[in-house]
C-alpha cells in the first residue's frame, strides 16, 4: 500500500513539477526576451510577473473556441492531445535522481525503470510530430498544411541524427538504460558524455532544436511565411494544448541533454549526494539547456528551408554516422573498457 | 579465421556479384552518365569472372560434396546449376540492353546495377536451406524486378506494369511470410532441413512431428509457402500480374522476367519441396502427405498450362502471347515437381535449362523486331522472313522449340517431364499436356506464318548485327543441346542436382 | 491478464488493419495503419522483447508513417476515387481480390488435403529468453545472422537504388518513353506522364 502511494506521489510531483516547469518557462520566454532586448517584459500580475501563467490560461480558457469550415473535426481535435501527450510519456523514464528513500520505502527518481529507455524516450517523443502534422492537416488552410509539411520533414531528418546520437552513448555505456547511461558517467567531471563525445554532444544539441522546432529551426510555425504554421486555426484551450506540448517537449530534450551528456542527477566531485541535491544538480543542468534554447531563439537569425534540409542530411548525419563508427571501433578497442 | 575465410571462398562468385554491383554503380556517379555501354563491358567481364568461379565450384562439389557456408548457404550442385544459368542468361540479357535500339544509350548504369542486384537474389534463392536468407534472396530479386518494370519513365504502360507488379507481388511475398512464420513457430527453426527431420537435441521440433499432432497449421503454413513461390512463377490462380508486367516493362527486362527470375522461383520451389517430403532422412509420416502435396501441384499444372495456352491463342502481340506461353511453360515445369521423385526433379531442372535457351532466343527476336519496327504486334511480322531471314529462320528454331518437336532441346525436355510425370502415374496429366502441346503449335506457327507466308509490307530497313550473331549463337545452341552429343551431358549435369538434395531415389512402381 | 491483454492487442491490430483497406480517404489508412503498428509493438511487449517493440515504434511510427503522411499531404489526396482518376492507372481491384481469395482458398484445399483434426500445437521452444538483451542480439547479429544482415543491407541499398532511378527527373535530351514505349512513336507529351 504504501509502495503504491509512494509511487502516486513521484508521479503527482513528477508531472505537477513539469507542467508548473512548463507554464513558469512560458514566463521565462518573455522574460528574457525582454532582457535580450532591453526590455521589462511583463511584471504587473503578481511580484516579477510570476502570476503571469495563470493569467494567460484563465484567459486561453474563456476565449472561444472556433473549428474552422471544411475542417476534419475529429482530427482536429485530435490532434493538440496528440502532440501534448508524447512529451508527457517521455518524461516518466527521465532520472530526476538516483535511489532514495521515502517514507520508508526504497524507490528511485523516476516513475519507471525500463531497459530501453534510451530508445523509448526516441520513439516515444517522435511522436509528438503527428500532433503537428495532423493538426496542420486537418485545419483546412494552407499555411497551417504547409507548416505541417515542413514539421514532418524537418522532424524526420533530424530524428536520425539524435537517434544515432543516442546509439553512440548506448554503445559506449554498453545498456540502453538511463540509470546505466548516468551511471557510466558518475566519479569525474571529464566521464561526461559531453567531454567523451564532443561531436554527438554538439550534434544532439543541433538536432533538439529542430525536434522541439525551435528557433532557428521553427520551419512549422514561420511567422513572416506561415502566420502562425501548423496552429493558424487553434485558439483557446486547444492553442493552449499545443503551447504546452511544445514547451514540454522542449524541458524533455533539456533533461536529456542533461541525462545523456551531462552526466544526469550526478553532483560533481559529490559520489553520494542525498537525493535533493541531485534533483537541484539535475534542475540546474537542465535550466541550463532551458536557457539555451531562448538564448538562441533571441539572438540567431532563422535559417531558409532548403538550408536546414542540407544541414541536416549532408552534413549532420554523415558526421552522426562518423561519430558511431568511431566510438563503436574505439569501444571494440578497448578505450571505454572497465 | 581460416575456416572464416574458407567460407568466404564458399560464397565467392556471390561477393564478385556484390563487388561487381556496387563498382557499376560508383563508376556510373563517376562518369555522370555518359555512355553506359561501358558499364555494360564491365558488367560482362564481371559475370564472366563469376561464371568461371562456378565452374570451379561445380568440379570442387564432385570431389567434396556438399558444403555450407556460414551455416546458411548451400553449396550444392543443384544449386550451382542454377547459378550456372543464372549467369548465362544474366550475360546474354545485358547484351540485350546494350543492344536495345529502343534503349537510350547514356545514364542507364542503374539499369545493370539493378540487374546484377537481381541475380545475387536469384544466387541466395536457389542456394539456401534458410527461410530467411530465402526470403530475403526473393525480395532482392522482386525488389530489383519491380524498379526495372518501371524503368521507362515517360511510358504509361511501363509504370503500370510497376506498379501491378509491385502490389501482387507485396501480396504474395505477405502470403508467403505468413507461411514461414507458421512453419518457424511450428518447428522452431528456419532451416528446411531441420523441419524435414530435426534430431535430438537440435532445439528444434520436425514438420512430422507436428504433423501427426495437428495437421491443418502445418498444410496451411506449407501451402502459403506455396502459393508464395506459385505467384513468382506465375502459376495460374497467381497470374494475373505477367502479362501485364510482362507487357509493360522493357524487353530486356521482360526477358529476365521469363527467364532468370522464374527459373530462380522454381528452383526455390523444388528445394523447399525437397527439403520437406523427398530428401532422405525425412521422418516418414510427412511423406504421405507429400504425395497429396505433389497431387495438388499437378492439378495447378494442368490448370495453368490449358489456361495458359489458351489466352495466347487469343493474343494480337507478339510480346503478350510469349507472357502467356510462358505461363504455360510454368505448367510443364510444375509437372516435374509435381511427380516428386528424383527423376522429375531432374527433368524440371533440364527443361529449364532448355527453357533458359528458347526463352532468351524468343525474347531477342522481339527485341530484334522491336527495333526494326517500334511495334510488337503479330501482323507486323509480315515479311520478317524476307528482309531478315538469318533471324527469322533463328526464331523458327526456337518456336520449334518451344512447341516441343524435335531435333530441339525443347522436344527432349517434354519427353523426360513426361516420362517422370507417367513413372510418378501422373499419365492423365501428361495426356493433357500432350494436348496443350498441340494447341500451342497453333499460336506458335501463327508468328512463323505471318513471318514467311505473307506479303511483305513496307519497313525501314534496320540491320542489327549483334543481336542477329546473338540470335544465331542461341538457335545453334538450342538445336545442338537436343542432339545426342550434346544433350546427354546436360542430363547428366540436370541428373546431379536432385543428387545433390540427397532426394531419395523413388521406386516407381510402389507409388 | 497477459492472455487478455494479448487478445485485446490482436483484435485491436486485426480492426486496424481492416481500417487500412475500409478507409476511403487515405489519411485514415495511414492512422489505422499506425494504429496497428501500435498493437504489434504491445504484443512485442507482451512476449517480452523490448527492443522490438521500441524499434517498431521508432522506425515505423516515428518516421515511416510520417513519411507516409507526409506523401499524402504533399499530393494533397481526397478520396480513393479522386487517386485512381489522376493518376489514371486503374489497378484492377478485381484481379487483386481474386489473386487473394484464391491463395486464400488454396490453403483451404491445403486443410482438405491434410486430412481433419485440430489438436492444441505444441509450438517448438523459441529462444526467447535472453535474445532481447541488446548485446545478446547484437551478437547474434553479427553472428549467425550476419549473412543475412548483409543482404539485407544490399536489399536496401539496391530498393534506394531502383526508386531513385524511377523518380529522378530525365534529363533534357534524352528519349523519352511514351506510347508503347518508343522514341519514334512520338506522341504529344501530357502533363502527367512527365511528372
Amino acid at each position: 500500500m504504501e509502495d503504491f502511494l509512494v509511487i502516486l506521489l513521484k508521479v503527482a510531483a513528477i508531472y505537477g513539477g513539469v507542467i508548473g516547469t512548463a507554464a513558469l518557462y512560458t514566463l521565462a520566454e518573455r522574460k528574457v526576451a525582454a532582457w535580450i532586448q532591453y526590455r521589462i517584459g511583463p511584471n504587473r500580475v503578481g511580484p516579477w510577473g510570476l502570476l503571469q501563467p495563470l493569467a494567460d490560461g484563465v484567459k486561453f480558457i474563456f476565449k472561444e473556441e472556433l473549428v474552422p469550415a471544411g475542417a476534419n473535426k475529429l482530427l482536429f481535435r485530435l490532434a493538440p492531445m496528440m502532440s501534448a501527450v508524447p512529451a508527457m510519456l517521455t518524461i516518466a523514464v527521465v532520472p530526476f535522481a538516483g535511489d532514495m528513500t521515502l517514507f520508508g520505502v526504497d524507490t528511485f527518481g523516476a516513475i519507471a525503470k525500463i531497459d530501453m529507455s534510451a530508445f523509448y524516450v526516441v520513439a516515444i517523443g517522435g511522436l509528438g510530430v503527428y500532433g503537428i502534422i495532423l493538426g496542420g492537416w486537418s485545419s483546412n488552410s494552407k499555411y497551417s498544411l504547409m507548416g505541417g509539411l515542413r514539421a514532418s520533414a524537418q522532424m524526420v531528418s533530424y530524428e536520425l541524427s539524435l537517434l544515432l546520437g543516442i546509439l553512440s552513448i548506448v554503445v559506449v555505456s554498453g545498456s540502453a538504460d538511463l540509470y546505466d547511461i548516468v551511471d557510466a558517467q558518475s566519479g569525474a567531471i571529464w566521464r561526461w558524455n559531453a567531454f567523451q563525445q564532443p561531436l554527438a554532444f554538439g550534434l544532439f544539441v543541433i538536432a533538439t532544436f529542430a525536434e522541439t522546432n525551435r528557433h532557428p529551426f521553427d520551419f512549422a510555425e514561420c511567422e513572416p511565411e506561415l502566420v502562425a504554421g501548423f496552429h493558424t486555426e487553434y485558439s483557446s484551450m486547444k492553442f493552449a494544448l499545443f503551447f504546452l506540448g511544445e514547451y514540454c517537449a522542449m524541458i524533455v530534450m533539456a533533461s536529456l541533454t542533461t541525462t545523456f551528456f551531462l552526466g544526469g542527477f550526478e553532483v560533481p566531485f559529490w559520489a553520494d549526494a542525498p537525493w535533493v541535491i541531485q534533483l537541484a544538480a539535475f534542475g540546474a543542468k537542465t535550466a541550463f539547456f532551458l536557457f539555451l534554447f531562448l538564448w538562441v531563439r533571441w539572438t540567431l537569425p532563422r535559417f531558409r528551408f532548403d538550408q536546414l534540409m542540407s544541414l541536416g542530411w549532408k552534413v549532420m548525419l554523415p558526421l552522426s554516422l562518423l561519430n558511431v563508427f568511431l566510438y563503436g571501433a574505439l569501444t571494440s578497442f578497448g578505450a571505454f573498457g572497465d | 579465421m581460416n575456416a572464416y575465410i574458407e567460407q568466404m571462398g564458399l560464397i565467392a562468385p556471390e561477393l564478385v556479384l556484390t563487388a561487381l554491383s556496387l563498382f557499376v554503380l560508383t563508376w556510373d556517379l563517376l562518369k555522370k552518365g555518359r555512355n553506359s555501354d561501358h558499364i555494360g563491358y564491365a558488367t560482362l567481364v564481371g559475370l564472366a569472372v563469376t561464371g568461371w568461379l562456378l565452374l570451379q565450384q561445380w568440379g570442387m562439389l564432385g570431389d567434396k560434396g556438399t558444403q555450407t557456408a556460414f551455416g546458411m548457404v548451400t553449396i550444392d550442385r543443384f544449386g550451382t546449376f542454377f547459378k550456372l544459368f543464372t549467369v548465362g542468361s544474366m550475360a546474354v540479357v545485358t547484351l540485350f540492353v546494350m543492344l536495345d535500339k529502343n534503349e537510350r544509350k547514356h545514364g542507364i548504369g542503374e539499369y545493370y546495377f539493378l540487374l546484377i542486384g537481381a541475380s545475387i537474389g536469384a544466387f541466395f534463392m536457389v542456394s539456401t536451406n534458410n527461410l530467411l536468407l530465402l526470403m530475403l534472396g526473393l525480395e532482392l530479386l522482386s525488389l530489383a524486378s519491380y524498379s526495372l518494370a518501371g524503368f521507362h519513365k515517360g511510358s504509361k504502360r511501363s509504370a503500370e506494369a510497376a506498379l501491378k507488379y509491385i502490389v501482387f507481388g507485396g501480396l504474395s511475398a505477405g502470403v508467403m511470410l505468413y507461411g514461414i512464420s507458421l512453419l518457424y513457430g511450428l518447428t522452431g527453426t528456419l532451416d528446411l532441413g531441420l523441419m524435414g527431420h530435426a534430431p535430438e537435441g537440435s532445439g528444434a521440433v520436425s514438420l512430422a512431428t507436428q504433423f501427426d499432432a495437428s495437421p491443418i497449421p502445418v498444410a496451411i503454413a506449407v501451402v502459403l509457402v506455396l502459393a508464395g513461390f506459385a505467384y513468382k512463377v506465375s502459376v495460374v490462380p497467381f497470374h494475373f500480374w505477367t502479362p501485364d508486367v510482362y507487357e509493360g516493362a522493357p524487353t530486356p527486362v521482360t526477358t529476365f522476367l521469363a527467364v532468370g527470375s522464374k527459373a530462380a522461383g522454381f528452383a526455390a520451389l523444388l528445394r523447399f519441396v525437397g527439403a520437406l517430403f523427398l530428401t532422405d532422412g525425412v521422418d516418414a509420416s510427412i511423406v504421405a502427405y507429400g504425395d497429396r502435396i505433389g497431387f495438388l501441384l499437378a492439378i495447378l499444372a494442368a490448370i495453368t498450362m490449358t489456361l495458359g495456352n489458351l489466352s495466347a491463342l487469343r493474343q494480337g502481340s507478339l510480346k503478350r502471347m510469349l507472357a502467356y506461353s510462358s505461363i504455360a511453360h510454368a505448367g510443364y515445369v510444375l509437372m516435374g515437381a509435381a511427380s516428386m521423385t528424383s527423376e522429375g526433379f531432374a527433368a524440371a531442372m533440364f527443361y529449364l535449362a532448355a527453357y533458359y535457351c528458347m526463352n532468351l532466343g524468343a525474347f531477342g527476336f522481339l527485341i530484334y523486331f522491336e527495333g526494326v519496327t517500334g511495334k510488337d504486334d503479330i501482323d507486323s511480322l509480315k515479311g520478317m522472313g524476307w528482309r531478315h531471314p538469318v533471324v527469322a529462320w533463328s526464331m523458327v528454331v526456337f518456336l520449334v522449340a518451344l512447341t516441343g518437336l524435335p531435333p530441339t532441346v525443347g522436344f527432349y525436355g517434354k519427353l523426360i517431364l513426361f516420362y517422370a510425370a507417367i513413372d510418378a502415374g501422373l499419365a492423365w496429366l501428361v495426356i493433357i499436356a500432350a494436348i496443350n502441346s498441340v494447341i500451342s503449335l497453333f499460336y506458335y506457327f501463327r508468328v512463323a506464318k505471318s513471318m514467311f507466308l505473307t506479303e511483305p509490307v513496307p519497313q525501314v530497313p534496320m540491320r542489327q548485327h549483334g543481336l542477329a550473331g546473338i540470335l544465331c549463337v542461341l538457335a545453334v545452341v538450342t538445336v545442338l543441346a537436343g542432339l545426342g552429343a550434346f544433350k546427354d551431358p546436360l542430363r547428366g549435369w540436370a541428373d546431379e542436382g536432385p543428387a545433390s538434395l540427397e532426394i531419395y531415389a523413388t521406386d516407381a512402381g510402389s507409388r | 491478464m497477459a492472455e487478455t491483454l494479448f487478445y485485446l492487442l490482436s483484435i485491436g491490430a486485426i480492426a486496424c488493419g481492416a481500417g487500412v483497406i475500409r478507409a476511403r480517404m487515405p489519411l485514415f489508412s495511414v492512422l489505422c495503419l499506425l494504429g496497428a503498428f501500435f498493437c504489434l509493438s504491445g504484443i512485442y511487449l507482451l512476449a517480452g522483447f523490448q527492443f522490438l517493440a521500441v524499434t517498431q515504434l521508432l522506425v515505423y511510427a516515428g518516421a515511416i508513417m510520417v513519411l507516409f503522411l507526409f506523401v499524402i499531404m504533399l499530393l494533397n489526396l481526397g478520396d480513393e476515387n479522386e487517386i485512381a482518376r489522376q493518376s489514371g492507372i486503374a489497378l484492377s481491384g478485381k484481379q487483386l481480390a481474386v489473386a487473394g481469395t484464391s491463395a486464400g482458398v488454396f490453403a483451404l484445399i491445403g486443410v482438405l488435403t491434410a486430412g481433419y483434426g485440430i489438436a492444441p500445437v505444441e509450438t517448438a521452444s523459441t529462444r526467447a529468453s535472453g535474445i532481447d538483451e541488446l548485446q545478446t542480439l547484437a551478437v547474434e547479429l553479427f553472428s549467425r545472422y550476419m549473412l543475412p544482415f548483409e543482404a539485407a543491407s544490399l536489399l536496401l541499398l539496391l530498393t534506394m537504388i531502383g526508386v531513385i532511378a524511377i523518380a529522378k527527373r530525365q534529363r533534357a535530351g534524352e528519349p523519352t518513353h511514351t506510347g508503347a514505349g518508343f522514341p519514334w512513336t512520338k506522341e504529344p507529351l501530357d502533363e502527367e506522364s512527365t511528372l
